[in-house]
Parts: structure tokens; C-alpha cells; sequence
């Protein structure tokens, strides 16, 4: 892992990675009013056929190195992941602004889904897995995922870059 | 303007551009002590190889568009000159709100004057450099680069709003 210093001209110090995951490995709340400007909001951008960016916000969760979140195949951002796995996720919490970039690709392994799946009930939305074990539904989501079956993806950060946004402040990108 | 409901799978009412513009307009959504900038919008851009790069950034809404300053050096900065195609995006209280549009930088003495002012206003000690076209403070975010900063406005083609609390709603407007 190479860490940058983006904040050199403010004589801020580097920021430790383990940090953010640790943050991210706790509770990010995606409720009204409970963290971050107003809420937590998981953003995803990915790229149009055009080339233009997308960008819409997903609910997601970080677990085991990556963010995970789901779609329709048939929305826009699901169609972009199938044509070009390339995508940036950002997130604000109270002690930093995040990005992250890297490709995201569809789970379908069984096993993976089940346990997305006992995430995101256990975060408050009544998922199962559907017939085919390979994906997710429930009787609602959000308007912009689609109607179900909504598939999982997991992004994989290859870069990533943290500013802080309380005291002492900082930022940092590191390469994966 | 066209306007379409996305949200009508779950039977919710169409959201009215009228009203999410006030919101843009009003104290809650402009520069301020807490975000002197404005609040906390990201900006997506796209890199030479067209991957996307989105940056956190504070952002404006001013005369019917969005208006945010960078470095010609930042990465963000650097992207907009090669390719204006951009996306913002916030979570306020109560939408998420994505922004299409065309970022153009904008020089000429007047506007950069007033929107200097504006951000002024909400405590970012920033003026107008000794060009008269561009911006210079003694402190921005880090991502911004060193000054001189430029102005841009975003021309916006479309934007989608979800209304987070009740009744709910999700819809799409196209300029």
C-alpha cells in the first residue's frame, strides 16, 4: 500500500487507513439525522455509454475489505457495472470525507448473498434471498434500484483517498 | 421541462421542481460559517482514461445553476478542461439530489466579483486575485490545489431528486 499526503501545504500529517476501515467496519447509519451531513449516504458513480459520469446514492455496507451493495440489472448504474466495472463510491461521515475507486462486480456465489442478505436485515431491510440463491428480493427497495430481483456487487477499493474534517484535518490517498 | 416520476412503481406522487429550487435557494443550502463553500456536494468527473474521479467539493446554487471553484491543477480541474460532462451530487434534508450537467469556466471580472462575494459571505475569507479572473484565500480545502482558483458554472440539463422523509418520492427533471 502507498500512502500520499495531499495536505503537505497545511503541514497536516498523513492519515492511517486502518482508521477509516475501522470507522467504516462500525456502524454508518443511513437513517435521518444520525451522522455525516444529516445522514450517512453511500454515492456510486459509474459510467454512461456516453462516458458521461452517473452518479446515484446506494445503500451499502463495508464488510470484509469491500463496499457491498445491490441493483436491478436493468437501472442505469447496473447496466453501466455490466458494460465497464469501473466506479468511485464516496461517503461522509463526521470524521472524514471518503472515496474510493475500483471495479465492482456482481456476487452471485450463494453463500456471498446469503450473508449480504443477513447484513442488510440486520441494517433493517426485510431482504431474503430469492429462488435462484444468486439474489436478492424483497417488497420494496429503493425507487432507483428497480424492481427485483436486485443483484449484489461488491466494489473493491484499488485507490482511495480520505480527507479528515475534524482537528487536527489531513489528506491522504493510497494506492492498493 | 420534462418531468418524469420514478417512483411510481410504489404509487408516490411526482416531486415539484419548484419546490426543490427554493430549497436549493434557502439559508440551509447556502454558504455558512459551518460550510463556508456550501455543503457537502461531490463532484463527479471523468478521467483521461474515462474512468470516473469524483472529489468532495463545496458547491453553490446561484442564477438557475451550480457554481464551484477549483485549481486548474487538481485533478477535478484538470478533467473539466479536457471534458465540462459533470455530476453533482448531495444529501440535504430532505432529498438526495443528482446534477447533469457542463462545467464552463467562467472569467470574466463581474461574475467572478459576485460569486466571490457570495462565498464571502459565508465566511470563506476569499477575494478576487490581482487578474481580477480568478480566485485566491489564504486557505481552501487540500484537494483544491494552491491559488489562483477558478470559477466555473454548471449548466444543468438534468437533475434527480428522492424525497427522504414522508410522503417520499423519487423524479427525474430534464431541462
Amino acid at each position: 500500500m502507498d500512502a500520499k499526503n495531499l495536505a503537505e501545504r497545511y503541514d497536516l500529517g498523513l492519515l492511517d487507513w486502518s482508521t477509516i476501515t475501522t470507522r467504516l467496519d462500525g456502524e454508518i447509519t443511513q437513517a435521518p439525522g444520525t451522522g455525516g451531513p444529516d445522514r450517512h449516504t453511500w454515492w456510486l458513480a459509474t459510467i454512461d455509454p456516453d462516458g458521461r459520469p452517473h452518479v446515484t446514492g446506494v445503500g451499502g455496507f463495508w464488510s470484509d475489505g469491500g463496499l457491498w451493495f445491490q441493483t436491478g440489472l436493468s437501472t442505469r448504474k447496473g447496466r453501466n457495472l455490466t458494460r465497464d466495472p469501473r466506479c468511485s463510491a464516496n461517503l461522509a461521515t463526521v470524521e472524514f470525507d471518503l472515496q474510493i475507486e475500483g471495479e465492482a462486480h456482481l456476487v452471485d456465489d450463494p453463500d456471498a448473498v446469503a450473508a449480504f442478505v443477513a447484513e442488510a436485515v440486520a441494517g433493517g431491510w426485510p431482504a431474503r434471498v430469492d429462488e435462484s440463491g444468486r439474489a436478492v428480493t424483497a417488497d420494496f427497495s429503493a425507487p432507483s434500484a428497480g424492481g427485483p430481483p436486485w443483484h449484489v456487487f461488491r466494489l473493491v477499493p484499488e485507490r482511495a483517498a480520505a480527507l479528515q474534517t475534524v482537528e487536527p484535518g489531513g489528506a491522504t490517498r493510497w494506492t492498493f | 421541462m420534462d418531468t418524469k416520476n420514478l417512483a411510481d412503481l410504489y404509487d408516490l406522487p411526482t416531486l415539484e421542481w419548484d419546490r426543490v429550487e427554493a430549497h436549493l435557494e434557502s439559508d440551509e443550502a447556502k454558504p455558512s460559517e459551518e460550510n463556508p463553500t456550501g455543503k457537502d456536494w461531490w463532484l463527479a468527473t471523468i478521467d483521461a482514461d474515462g474512468g470516473p474521479h469524483v472529489a468532495g467539493i463545496g458547491a453553490m446554487w446561484h442564477d438557475g445553476a451550480l457554481w464551484f471553484t477549483t485549481g486548474p491543477k487538481a485533478r477535478k480541474g484538470r478533467n473539466v478542461e479536457r471534458d465540462p460532462r459533470c455530476t453533482f451530487s448531495v444529501a440535504t434534508h430532505p432529498y438526495h439530489l443528482v446534477f447533469e450537467g457542463h462545467a464552463t469556466r467562467v472569467d470574466d471580472p463581474e461574475t467572478v466579483a459576485t460569486i466571490v462575494g457570495l462565498w464571502a459571505d459565508g465566511g470563506w475569507p476569499a477575494e478576487v486575485d490581482e487578474t481580477g479572473r480568478a480566485i485566491t484565500a489564504p486557505y481552501s480545502a487540500p484537494s483544491a490545489g494552491p491559488p489562483p482558483w477558478y470559477v466555473y458554472r454548471v449548466g444543468v440539463r438534468a437533475v434527480t431528486a428522492l424525497l427522504i422523509e414522508d410522503p417520499g418520492g423519487a423524479t427525474r427533471w430534464t431541462f
